[in-house]
């Protein structure tokens, strides 16, 4: 992912940790990436790989989790130094999120435009007329029809689409830097699926953004991403191109997932799943290999007793395993 | 051809609003509106469309937890909606519905092997003392351990809870068992998981099924016929093969469409809708699509449509649009 110019995010040895009484959980763990101006980053991964763990980190939201060690640089500034109070100027203003969950993540007695309107008096110096217009202005450009009835309304009078709409309105209100979107369409029909990924690839352009994207569903990775980090028990496994990692996987795991898929084989009638087996194992179950060693089809001595690193090869293509190896 | 097992017919479901100081209804929700389908035996038929479009709602009815407003529904050749109580519940039997919470359809308080056996004892299937035996048998086929009966479900994962709410409704060994968007709340390996489950079931119980989903992909690669509902009407009606290879309503186009392809270089010409799904309290005149759709015309603001066959294609492929065989004979210069 390396890019001429300095990137707009990137993190370097990210950990992020639970702990209980006695014991340490890991759910990020030794994560590095980094975001160029304007471009996308997705990261796949089942449900408890670190995904969701990983984008608040960004945000210094891990709490309960405690980052452990790393550095994310926005800008070339470590946010991880600044105080609580410098964060609250970039929260929503440099970089803002789309939550998973819309809706349950609007307040249920504030008005649309009530909530609108606090994001903007936080961040920018304007009136009440400026700050009216610039909320009709951001609905409109989301799709929702009749802004001037919607501001008014709770968000239990709106329906799930129009409530994700909201909520990317929210997150784009003062033309943040980078968006973060945590599954930003699971919850959605296809349909209106397709118009709110149609609107993020159409506001970024517009407002030259950068985008993570967290999602399980390869088929939004693929359309909406320039590079795509696959995470498995809190390790990015794989990091590659897009085309690179759809057209030639390195990873036991990603290749695992892709033929998982049930969209695989579209044209024949008797479609391959080849479900995963169970959940992935913790690391202080695994001890010190490969988070992936117990069920890789490919696992080799090592692989249980040492973690591989991230390598690169010259296609910019990061794997995370003893023994990948482009024939596979 | 295969026995006739479910048999709807001219359904409808009206939930009324009230309002006022004397409660009157001053309108109705218009949920399901005149749907008719029938479902053979060991076929497995599902039903997809957006939410709020009535699909949920169809389930329900046939069961009779909801009443009908109009329509009949026959099981068997018997008609669900004139049978008592006591007649009902026998017949519930051979029904069983897997819902869409596993979390909120299994009762807390209850170690699995209870809520197996309560669902068995109500309708004595089996003999109290061959009970434990039965329950690990149920939970074997579904893929769990037999230890894992003394647990709750908050101590199972949300893919192993759905396996459970499966094993409860094969306890009463029913013959049709109705899946409200039961996948829809796991992630994608877990989802194959599952449908893997639901198949290989149906060919060891010789099970039908009526597969509720909004996910066209899952809908796919599980049923043997599709039924594509819109604002509370079958908008068409395929085998799955036909549906998804040659759709004709531009609604099932749209669908389709929306489905992101997994793979970058994929083209993709898509015919994104506009605005929202029509509230079906009032739903617009004619064609219920015709406000939404690129091809409307005067006609479609008037006339409603009939799901009919068509002269080109297979003969159980029905649709109702007044121009579904010239949009699918001209597929190519449209999408």
């Amino acid at each position: 992912m390396a890019s001429t110019k300095q990137p707009l995010l990137s993190v370097r040895h990210l950990s992020v940790s639970f702990f209980t009484k006695n014991d340490e959980v890991k759910a990020v763990d030794d994560v590095s990436f980094s975001i160029p101006k304007g471009q996308t980053l997705g990261i796949v991964g089942e449900s408890g790989a670190g995904k969701s763990m990983t984008a608040l980190s960004l945000l210094r939201l891990s709490q309960p989790g405690e980052i452990v060690t790393g550095e994310i640089l926005f800008e070339g500034e470590n946010i991880l130094k600044k105080k609580e109070r410098e964060m609250r100027k970039i929260r929503g203003k440099d970089i803002s999120m789309i939550f998973q969950d819309p809706m349950n993540s609007l307040h249920p007695t504030y008005t649309i435009g009530q909530q609108l309107r606090e994001v903007l008096y936080t961040h920018e110096h304007l009136n009440k007329k400026q700050a009216t217009k610039r909320i009709m202005d951001m609905l409109q450009l989301v799709g929702i029809s009749a802004p001037e009835k919607r501001m008014h309304q709770y968000p239990h009078e709106l329906s799930g689409g129009m409530k994700q709409r909201a909520m990317i309105a929210m997150a784009l209100l003062c033309y943040p830097k980078l968006l973060i979107a945590d599954e930003p369409t699971t919850a959605l029909d296809v349909t209106i699926q397709a118009q709110i990924l149609t609107l993020i690839k159409e506001l970024q352009r517009k407002l030259a953004m950068s985008v993570l994207i967290i999602s399980h569903d390869f088929g939004v990775i693929a359309e909406m991403c320039d590079h795509v980090a696959v995470m498995y028990g809190g390790n990015i496994v794989e990091m590659a191109d897009v085309h690179h990692l759809f057209e030639k996987p390195k990873h036991p795991y990603t290749i695992e997932l892709l033929q998982s898929l049930l969209r695989k084989d579209r044209h024949t009638n008797e479609k391959k799943v080849r479900p995963i087996k169970e959940p992935f194992l913790r690391s202080e179950e695994n001890g010190t290999g490969c988070r992936f060693a117990p069920k890789c089809p490919y696992k080799q001595e090592i692989c249980a007793k040492r973690l591989p690193p991230l390598i690169q090869d010259e296609h910019n293509h990061y794997t995370r395993c003893w023994i990948a190896s482009d024939d596979r | 051809m295969r026995k006739e097992i479910l048999k709807v017919d001219h359904l409808k479901k009206y939930f009324p609003i009230k309002s006022g100081i004397w409660n009157r209804t001053v309108t109705n929700i218009k949920a399901v509106d005149n749907i008719s389908f029938t479902v053979h035996e060991g076929e497995t038929v599902g039903i997809v469309g957006e939410s709020g479009c009535g699909k949920s709602t169809v389930a329900r009815t046939i069961l009779q937890l909801e009443q009908p407003t109009a329509g009949n529904i026959y099981f068997e050749g018997k008609n669900l909606c004139l049978l008592r109580k006591k007649e009902l519940r026998r017949k519930r039997k051979e029904m069983q519905m897997i819902f869409q919470h596993p979390h909120s359809s299994l009762n807390p308080r209850q170690r699995l092997k209870d809520i197996l056996y309560e669902a068995m004892s109500i309708q004595k299937v089996v003999p109290k003392a061959r009970k434990n035996e039965q329950v690990h048998a149920l939970l074997q086929k579904v893929g769990l351990q037999p230890h894992q009966q003394e647990r709750y479900p908050h101590e199972l994962s949300g893919g192993e809870k759905q396996r459970v709410a499966i094993a409860r409704a094969l306890a009463v060994q029913p013959k049709l068992i109705i899946c409200d968007e039961i996948v829809s709340s796991l992630d994608i390996s877990r989802q194959a998981q599952i449908l893997h489950l639901l198949k290989k079931l149906q060919q060891d119980f010789n099970l039908t099924y009526l597969f509720i989903s909004h996910d066209l992909e899952v809908v796919r690669y599980i049923s043997d016929r599709v039924i594509v509902m819109y604002v509370g009407q079958i908008v068409e009606m395929a085998t799955t093969q036909s549906l998804f290879e040659s759709p004709m309503h531009p609604y099932t186009h749209a669908l389709l469409s929306a489905i992101p392809t997994p793979h970058p270089k994929a083209k993709r010409k898509r015919l994104l809708l506009k605005g929202e799904v029509p509230s079906p309290v009032e739903p617009p005149s004619g064609c219920r699509f015709h406000p939404r759709c690129p091809f409307a015309t005067e006609t479609c603001k008037k006339v409603a449509p009939t799901l009919q066959g068509t002269k080109d294609v297979e003969q159980n492929h029905l649709v109702a649009c007044h121009y579904g065989e010239d949009i699918a004979r001209n597929r190519s210069s449209f999408f």
